[in-house]
């Protein structure tokens, strides 16, 4: 059988291949599905995984797609296990990952941003305090790609202390690498650590520590969490949940959090305690009940296991983890999911960015892609700042440890050695290694004004946001080009245009210039962020104001069309016919 | 031990409230639903808990703290004390910013109460008319009143939270209500 991994005690993952997989079924009624697993299995190790709505009753009317789709509940009653290190489990899976996916977000920011907007205005009407808001991201599976191999040899890296791996068919399989602990049974004392409060990448972990909205953001889940242990306080020990610590640091790889500890002494079951606490408080929101009307609300799809449970069970004895930071496969279909807690601070562009810092581990599966600029010298760098900006962000989206100011002194030094070389004006492209060691190319600037003859091409997936050596959805786009155009247009999902293969776009419409929004899609561009910063674009010696606007395709035959970029500067466009 | 009945608005909180006053009180929990199946006369206390939205969203619980004769022991928390204000003409209205999980002190001529961090969970607040004394305030907002001529104290912020210094304080301020 394929083989199940799941965390256990003291850093030991249990390892199987010899079990019985038993599932609810939509009908059945998870509770007593559990009840009969209790007793005729109480002394087998068991693996559980326990879906988000598992203790939902299904809506009649509801429209929200499935990502992923498995059975509400499941079991895996285990006739055979081991309890293994993680290096055991290299040696037994000694295969590497050679391959990676790319996942691209099913919501666009502006979608994202929009939710985030209607679930503060129902927190300042009352409605409830914090929102666990969360949205899947999918990619195609690469050839030979397997979520096993990641799981064995990457997932290490990142401090997912609840990590779990579950076959769930032939060509199906769970890949979790949670963090969270959500329930931890022994004997009579259940505890539980919620995780709320999130350090964005580029921030220093005192800003996680001061931050008050970050500090009530736990709070709040804190409380909801000592309301759910209390619904399980007994006769025998008639005992109220305690909160033994709070807002300790979690340090992970990509990220840090904060987290607490509740507990309680308790002598109900395994599915009476299901039943009490599920869904947790973490990954829903407070109140409970109104936030969860909001997520089915708001969110577009199912989150079927994902924000639910996976973990052990054995007699009395239990630990789940809330299964967060987790993928899915079907077949070639890849789907990863992640969320963020919405309180009435929040900023919504500060969530988007959380929602990607918590997608960047993800990175942590890919090989560093080196990071490209290019630059106009011209008796020096033409839009230094926005270079030096640009290049450290692309590196910190692939997780190189470095700051600004690293990269501010690099950028002076190439540029005193090239004023010493270079005494015309040319192009110099950089390619930074991860050690950010670098390669300097520079050919001369030929000076150009020819039209550039543009092709429209809609494309429907996302566009790389930073500058690397990978190019290949560009060659792939640019193979549909034809030979009279001297590049493509791209037109998004939404029919709003985007940028060219290497320039961004710009407009002028009535007597004013717009350049589209980075939220359309399109890669961080120097010469549009200098230009946008200054509110102002020249052509032909006259300024023009110059805001951010999308460009509707079907808008294109009523404006005055233009590209550029930093090497090139501003061109006029047309299109081809 | 001395009787309780809460009436539950959903807020998630509910069994916090429960151990806070577990020391002193047996409590019933009764959905705001089901308001009309509680016999007053069987308790020593009614609770009006938390919850999300606002007053008028409950007209059930509304009517039946309004049934209630005056010398019946009420507890109003956050909701339930914006529901007693309404009860006798004072307005609730939008606070913003809201204050969600976050704690502020006290300001009490009462030295029992002065400077005593008490955790807030809420997004409207109350114009209290004179048919109640305010005890403490925060920030101008009513954190403790009592009625003037009823049994009634309302707490703005929430006594069971795990922020909320010195619980056992405002325990004793129940028990007192209950022993009027």
């Amino acid at each position: 059988m394929q083989p199940l991994i799941c965390f256990h005690e003291d850093r030991k993952f249990i390892h199987s291949t010899d079990y019985q997989l038993i599932s609810c079924s939509d009908d059945q009624d998870t509770k007593s599905f559990l009840q009969a697993i209790e007793k005729n299995y109480a002394e087998k190790m068991k693996v559980v995984k326990l879906n988000f709505a598992a203790l939902e009753k299904p809506s009649v009317h509801d429209t929200r797609r499935f990502y992923a789709k498995t059975p509400k509940a499941q079991v895996f009653v285990l006739n055979t296990f081991a309890l293994l290190e993680q290096t055991q489990l290299e040696n037994l899976y000694p295969e590497k990952p050679t391959s990676r996916p790319t996942y691209y977000p099913t919501v666009q920011e502006s979608l994202f941003l929009e939710n985030v907007q209607s679930i503060k205005e129902d927190i300042c009407s009352g409605r409830f305090y914090q929102m666990n808001y969360t949205a899947a991201l999918e990619a195609k599976a690469p050839k030979h790609y397997s979520q096993l191999d990641g799981f064995v040899h990457i997932s290490k890296t990142v401090g997912s202390d609840y990590r779990a791996y579950l076959p769930l068919g032939p060509d199906e399989s769970i890949h979790c690498l949670s963090p969270e602990m959500f329930l931890y049974k022994k004997g009579s004392r259940l505890t539980t650590q919620p995780i709320k409060g999130t350090l964005l990448s580029g921030s220093n972990i005192s800003e996680l520590q001061n931050s008050s909205k970050e500090n009530a953001e736990l709070s709040m889940i804190v409380d909801l969490l000592r309301n759910d242990l209390n619904t399980l306080s007994c006769d025998k020990y008639n005992d109220s949940s305690r909160v033994n610590f709070h807002r300790k640091i979690i340090d992970l790889k990509y990220t840090s959090h904060t987290y607490s500890e509740i507990e309680i002494n308790t002598s109900k079951s395994f599915s009476e305690i299901i039943a009490n606490t599920f869904p947790g408080g973490s990954i829903s929101g407070c109140p409970k009940i109104e936030s969860l009307k909001k997520i089915a609300e708001v969110e577009n799809y199912h989150r079927d296991f994902y924000t639910g449970s996976i973990g052990w069970w054995q007699g009395e004895d239990f630990c789940l983890n809330v299964a967060i930071r987790s993928s899915y496969q079907k077949n070639n279909q890849l789907f990863y999911f992640t969320g963020c807690g919405i309180v009435f601070d929040s900023e919504p562009r500060k969530e988007w960015h959380e929602f990607l810092t918590k997608c960047s581990f993800l990175n942590l599966y890919l090989e560093y892609t080196s990071v490209v600029d290019t630059l106009e010298f011209n008796d020096g760098f033409t839009y230094l700042p926005e270079h030096i900006q640009r290049t450290y962000l692309a590196l910190r989206d692939q997780m190189v440890q470095t700051d600004l100011q690293q990269i501010q002194s690099l950028y002076q030094k190439i540029e005193a050695t090239k004023r010493t070389k270079l005494k015309t004006p040319h192009k110099v492209r950089l390619v930074f290694a991860k050690d950010l060691t670098y390669t300097a190319e520079s050919t001369p600037l030929a000076a150009t004004s020819q039209p550039v003859i543009l092709q429209l091409i809609p494309f429907k997936q996302f566009l790389p946001r930073y500058k690397t050596i990978d190019r290949n959805v560009w060659n792939l786009i640019l193979q549909n080009k034809k030979e009279a155009a001297h590049d493509v247009l791209i037109v998004n999902k939404q029919g709003n245009i985007v940028e060219t293969s290497i320039y961004s776009v710009f407009y002028k419409k009535g007597d004013e210039f717009f350049t589209p929004p980075s939220s359309d899609g399109g890669m961080y561009s120097v010469f549009q962020a200098h230009h946008i910063k200054k509110g102002s674009i020249t052509v032909d010696d006259r300024t023009y104001k110059l805001s951010e606007r999308s460009l509707p395709a079907s808008e294109l035959p009523t404006v005055e069309l233009y590209v550029g970029n930093s090497v090139r500067g501003l061109l006029k466009a047309s299109l081809l016919f | 031990m001395l009787k309780a009945v809460l009436v539950d608005h959903h807020d998630s909180f509910t069994f916090n409230i429960k151990a806070w006053l577990k020391p002193r009180f047996n409590i019933s929990v009764v959905d705001c639903s089901e308001v009309d199946k509680i016999n007053a006369l069987d308790f020593d206390l009614v609770i009006f808990s938390p919850g999300p939205k606002t007053p008028s969203d409950y007209p059930l619980s509304k009517n039946f703290l309004k049934s209630l004769p005056a010398n019946k022991p009420v507890l109003g928390i956050c909701l339930g004390m914006q529901m007693m204000n309404e009860i006798e003409n004072g307005t609730v209205q939008a606070y913003y910013p809201p204050v969600h999980g976050k704690t502020s002190a006290l300001m009490s001529d009462n030295n029992k109460f002065n400077n005593i961090q008490v955790a807030r969970y809420h997004s409207l607040k109350c114009d209290m008319t004179n048919a109640f004394d305010i005890l403490a305030s925060s920030e101008t907002i009513p954190m403790i009143v009592r009625h003037k001529n009823k049994n009634w104290l309302g707490l703005q912020f929430h006594p069971e939270s795990f922020l909320t210094e010195q619980p056992e304080l405002f325990l004793q301020s129940v028990v007192e209500l209950c022993n009027r």
